[in-house]
């Protein structure tokens, strides 16, 4: 096992998804025997490349100029899921590990449809779809797009429906203005009502592929409190620093053997005994030598960090410029930083003023000072100086992501909203720098989002006001406790101060279901709860907390914004509107430093999510997802996942019965 | 938005200390049964009657097998006890561990009153998922059990049986010389039966052609088709035949579903062969359901603690035109879900016999070593609530005779037209042939046709002649001026049409 933390491979994994397959990445690759004129040719030959396009065995073409059909539009929204996931977590909390479509819980989704059948190729794809939307959205999400009980899935599809689903990764917040977004977004143009044909199709996911590979679609969003100070992802983490024929011999063999089995995970003792004598001797690959021998992991972290700056040092010895040689070095000594630094935040300032001594062996304004500025600039914001880290960013990021980002963020971070604004309208990228351009474009929108806080604030307060005033209301759900899956239906009465509810669980160690039934006293904060075995009522205290999730909910919407640093996201689809909250976790453990709760200290939230579908007419609440992940300091994991939809409309009574307390008394 | 069960947690802490079912030591399967069992078998056993049940089952082998006379509490009624019991019997009975586990869990086992909740060792397991998938190894025949007789009713494709010489209809006598006579089906499957690659010698007879023959076989892994199908020969009546709800059962049913609908797109109505199919996967079911009804109640399954659960069937697709569901007693467990199903949503009638009545649903957990349990732990219920366990399905139209079965069947959705032969020992109906044990015709001593009577009775709806087995048709053909006897080549075509439609 490696001692050093695996912080750099995190951002490896995005990129890697879609890249094509060598085999048929070859230049001379021709899929179909029907595109080699066509003005589409490139975009379909990447297309089957990706997998979106069914291609080999017995497919010879591919129809370019046939009209795609809603289905097949469907499917290939489907498979670009596999890449646009990540980018609409925040927005779904649906993770990889569901089984995406099958339904989280007791009851199968299922399509409102009548002509799509289940034994059909197309099932599939368009169920998942449906419960995408829905997740998105809010109940039947899809018919907003696909009016009726037909989805005519061999129908053309037009223009304006298809923008309509590509509109998921715009960010853009008013469903009504899908069209003008994807057109602006350049992937989709023409009449609205134009069918789609397939060579046009397969341009378009083109552009969204390439789209979705360069950036999330909420840069700025750090839903985990992990995401910022935010540096380059590394692309090989296990270079060997210099070039190296198939046969080498003597020193050199033993250093590429030892520099291998570190990227293979086989390093022994005998790897870095090996790479010490090296470092002994006159080897002359110096900054690989000290570079991995960083990585020992019998060896205290302080040994390390001097191996990492030996390497530094002996790559500015060789005095040739490679960036991307430094920004490795670098990234492996912040790599460091990190792990001491948390438990020692001293390591910052010290590592940052080893690295500040660098800086004069750099000539100003060059990748290569740039390599040295992100890591600097990401120090600087752990020690606090937050002026100094804004300046490095604002050197260089109108033509570097990473500092661009940063910056945006922290000058939000530090209220200086306008300032951000100003600087992305100042922004003259070059027409080549697509990705600064895209960035931009994302980056102004979340400001946009940003702006309208204190708006979506008030909103969610009035709607939770809303239900709080209700008579009664009626709440069916499902939600995974610990483990535990739970489908229940409760009533709120709120004249009688009394709630009832009804359900089935099941116990992660059992086979069957369970049953379930409470009443509880809002008045004395009471609950009864059945025990079906002992056939008794258990009465307990509710007024207690028991999870962080308990102390969160138990805040006004107002209060997380302002205590917790709550994010809030507002769209709006069909009859809904639909808010969109994200706490970090960071926060939440700060802030409950002196919350007592049943369960223990809180630790660490990894995820706390909220999702409220709202009725745009009565302002009532439709619908609420959550997500939510605790570590307590026993080391006890709890996940806290559900959904809950409510009926307001309804007449609701409850009164408990007499002998349930008595029953509990007994 | 409250959190609203808190109780669940409760029962997590409460039940997270006991129910660690991987447990250690020689005893660790019994105990892993033993929990399983007591958690969730719909019965709700009592640690008392597992505990007992165990002790018991040893003891009575101990004593039949070794003349050994073990000596345990009426009173043990813990597991503890139990394993107890068990580690002293280990030393003095000289079981090893493995048996012990096996007899033990056999005795909890047997005070279930439950068949099919079983335990399997990886062999076993193999062999009952492999029957379920309608894969086998053998010679490639179906049989069926009736009268007393042994019968070839299906050679399978590219098996050993269809390079042979073997024929549909042949009566099998003898299984290396070892005669079936008085055997049961089991018996003869278990003679029938052997590794992949190994031979034998069968006797059958064969009474198209009044003789007696002998085949050599070699075994071999056989995957049998689960559906067959096609159109009766008017072209507007389809017949499909399930074997078995296996993982291809759906598939296999939706594309030949498609193929008959496409020769015939106005299709009249279609027969679902639900006869001796033994059931299957769940998931099977529910998918050929679905091919039947756009939306719609499968069943309820209730389970030990009184939990009721719904099955529905969504995005399926309707049906236009009239099913009849063939069922008899080997129509059992999903055979009888889907066909109960099908009935109480108004879309199709059972034409046969009274189904097998297993109305319970079952699950393997599989266990260390690789063995499993095969569990019930659900009761299930038609839409409608009717209870189907050791109860079975009342057919709508009641008819015993296999042949018979059919007519009645094309009769109900209004087939006017038949037309009956015999061919290899099958009674061919419109067209498609249906496996008999006793032929659809017979010459008497005088040389004049006799027909049997329940088959006669189904064509022309005569009740009154169901008593004997074969009837003089002379008479009919008289009284029924539409029910013709061709007999050209000594190869009698009954015909009839039905009047006034």
């Amino acid at each position: 096992m490696q001692k050093k933390s695996k912080v750099l491979t995190c951002a490896l994994l995005v990129c890697s998804l879609l890249v094509p397959s060598a085999a048929s990445a070859a230049s001379s690759y021709m899929p179909y025997s029907d595109i080699s004129k066509h003005w589409a040719k490139s975009s379909i030959i990447r297309g089957a490349q990706y997998g979106l396009f069914a291609s080999g065995g017995s497919i010879e073409r591919f129809y370019p100029n046939r009209e795609l059909t809603r289905a097949e539009f469907v499917a290939l929204m489907d498979r670009v899921f596999v890449v646009g996931q990540q980018h609409l977590y925040p927005l779904t909390f649906l993770s990889e590990h569901d089984e995406f479509g099958k339904g989280e819980g007791f009851d199968e989704p299922y399509l409102p449809y009548k002509d799509v059948d289940r034994l059909t190729w197309m099932y599939g794809p368009t169920l998942r779809m449906s419960v995408l939307l829905e997740r998105l959205y809010g109940p039947g999400a899809i018919q907003e797009i696909f009016p009726g009980q037909l989805f005519s899935p061999n129908q053309p599809i037009t223009r304006e429906e298809a923008a309509k689903l590509l509109a998921i990764y715009t960010m853009e917040t008013d469903q009504q203005k899908a069209w003008n977004m994807v057109n602006e977004w350049g992937w989709l143009t023409g009449r609205p009502s134009d069918k789609l044909k397939r060579g046009e199709a397969a341009v378009v996911f083109d552009r969204l592929v390439q789209f979705l590979q360069r950036d999330v679609m909420l840069p700025l969003l750090d839903y985990d409190g992990q995401k910022f100070p935010m540096v380059p992802e590394v692309q090989d983490m296990f270079p060997l620093f210099a070039p190296y024929t198939d046969q080498v011999t003597g020193d050199d063999q033993i250093y590429v053997n030892a520099a291998e089995a570190i990227r293979f995970h086989e390093d022994s003792e005998e790897t870095f005994r090996a790479l010490r004598k090296l470092a002994e001797g006159t080897f002359d690959n110096k900054v690989g030598v000290h570079y991995y021998l960083s990585w020992d992991p019998d060896t205290e972290i302080a040994d390390n960090l001097e191996h990492a700056f030996k390497a530094i040092d002996a790559y500015f010895d060789d005095r040739i410029v490679l960036p991307d040689t430094l920004q490795l070095l670098v990234a492996n000594v912040y790599d460091m930083a990190l792990q001491t630094g948390s438990t020692d935040p001293k390591m910052y300032e010290k590592i940052l003023e080893r690295l500040n001594g660098y800086e004069q062996k750099i000539r100003k304004n060059t990748k290569e000072s740039e390599a040295l500025a992100i890591y600097q600039a990401a120090l600087e914001v752990k020690v606090g100086h937050m002026d100094k880290a804004l300046e490095i960013y604002r050197a260089f990021a109108p033509h570097h992501q990473e500092a661009l980002k940063n910056l945006v963020y922290y000058l939000v971070q530090n209220e200086q909203l306008s300032e951000a604004e100003a600087f992305l309208a100042g922004l003259q990228p070059k027409k080549t720098e697509v990705e600064i351009i895209q960035l931009t474009r994302l980056l102004q929108q979340e400001l946009a989002i940003d702006l309208e806080q204190a708006s979506i604030v008030r909103d969610l307060s009035f709607t939770m006001g809303r239900m709080e005033n209700l008579k009664g209301y009626k709440a069916e759900g499902e939600a995974v406790l610990r483990g535990f899956l739970v489908k229940y239906t409760e009533e709120v009465d709120r004249l009688s101060k009394a709630r009832h509810a009804t359900g089935i669980y099941q116990s992660p160690q059992k086979l069957v279901l369970d049953k379930w039934e409470s009443y509880t006293d809002t008045e004395k904060n009471i609950k009864y709860e059945r025990n079906f075995d002992s056939e008794s009522w258990e009465p307990s205290r509710v007024d207690q907390q028991e999870f962080m999730s308990d102390y969160v909910a138990g805040m006004s919407v107002k209060d997380r914004a302002r205590i917790l640093g709550a994010r809030y996201y507002k769209q709006s689809f069909g009859e809904y509107d639909i808010i969109t909250e994200w706490i970090p976790g960071d926060k939440i453990v700060e802030a409950a430093q002196n919350v007592s709760l049943n369960h223990g200290k809180i630790k660490s939230v990894p995820v706390y999510m909220n999702k409220y579908y709202i009725d745009s007419d009565s302002d009532l609440l439709v619908k609420h997802v959550w997500r939510y992940e605790e570590v307590y300091n026993t080391q006890e994991y709890v996940a806290y996942a559900g959904e809950e939809t409510y009926k307001t409309q309804v007449d609701v009574r409850v009164s408990i019965p007499r002998e349930v307390v008595k029953g509990a008394a007994r | 938005m409250k959190r609203i069960f808190s109780w669940v947690i409760a029962a997590l802490l409460v039940f997270g200390v006991s129910s660690v079912h991987a447990a250690d030591g020689p005893f660790a399967e019994t105990a892993e049964v033993y929990h399983q069992v007591l958690d969730n078998h719909l019965s709700r056993p009592s640690e008392k009657q597992l505990v007992q049940g165990a002790l018991e089952g040893i003891k009575k082998l101990a004593e039949k097998e070794s003349n050994l006379s073990l000596q345990y509490s009426a009173e043990d009624d813990t597991l503890e006890e139990l394993e107890r019991r068990l580690s002293e019997w280990k030393d003095k009975a000289k079981l090893d561990a493995s048996t012990l586990n096996r007899l033990a869990i056999e005795g909890m086992l047997s005070t279930l009153d439950d068949p099919h909740t079983m335990f399997f060792t990886k062999d076993d397991l193999e062999l009952f998922q492999a029957g379920v998938e309608n894969q086998l190894v053998g010679f490639g025949f179906r049989m069926r059990f009736q009268n007393g007789l042994m019968l070839i009713r299906e050679i399978i494709p590219n098996s050993p049986a269809a390079a042979s010489g073997l024929k549909k209809g042949d009566q099998l006598l003898a299984v290396d010389g070892a005669s079936l006579k008085g055997k049961n089906a089991e018996e003869a499957y278990l003679m029938l039966r052997g590794e992949e690659g190994t031979e034998a010698v069968l006797t059958v007879f064969r009474p198209g052609e009044n003789r007696e023959l002998q085949v050599k076989l070699k075994r071999a892994a056989i995957t049998v088709p689960e559906v067959e199908g096609g159109l009766f020969q008017d072209g507007r009546i389809g017949y499909i035949g399930l074997e078995t709800f296996g993982s291809e059962a759906a598939v296999q049913f939706h594309d030949k579903l498609d193929q008959i609908t496409k020769q015939s797109p106005s299709l009249k109505g279609l027969l679902v062969d639900l006869r001796d199919n033994g059931g299957g996967y769940l998931s099977s079911a529910r998918d050929i359901a679905s091919l039947f009804m756009e939306e719609g109640l499968l069943m309820y399954t209730t389970n030990r603690n009184g939990v009721e659960v719904q099955t529905w069937v969504r995005n399926g697709r309707d049906v236009n035109y009239p099913v009849r569901i063939l069922v008899n007693e080997g129509t059992a467990s999903a055979s009888e879900l889907l066909a109960g199903a099908l009935r109480d949503n108004g879309i199709a009638k059972l034409v046969g016999t009274k189904t097998f009545g297993k109305g319970s649903a079952q699950q393997i957990i599989p266990l260390s070593e690789g063995d499993a349990l095969k569990i019930t732990l659900h009761e299930y219920f038609t839409p409608k609530h009717t209870k189907v366990n050791h109860v079975g399905l009342e057919p709508d139209v009641k008819e015993e005779d296999y042949a018979a079965q059919v007519v009645r069947a094309l009769h109900s959705i209004g087939v006017n037209s038949f037309q009956l032969e015999a061919e290899d020992g099958d009674t061919v109906v419109n067209g498609i042939a249906f496996a008999a044990v006793d032929p659809l015709f017979k010459k008497d001593e005088q040389g004049k046709w006799l027909i049997r009577a329940k088959v006669l009775s189904s064509v022309i709806g005569d009740e009154s002649l169901g008593a004997n087995d074969y009837v003089d048709i002379t008479p009919y053909l008289q009284k029924y001026p539409t029910l013709r006897l061709a007999t050209d080549k000594d190869a009698p075509v009954l015909t009839y049409q039905v009047s006034g439609r």
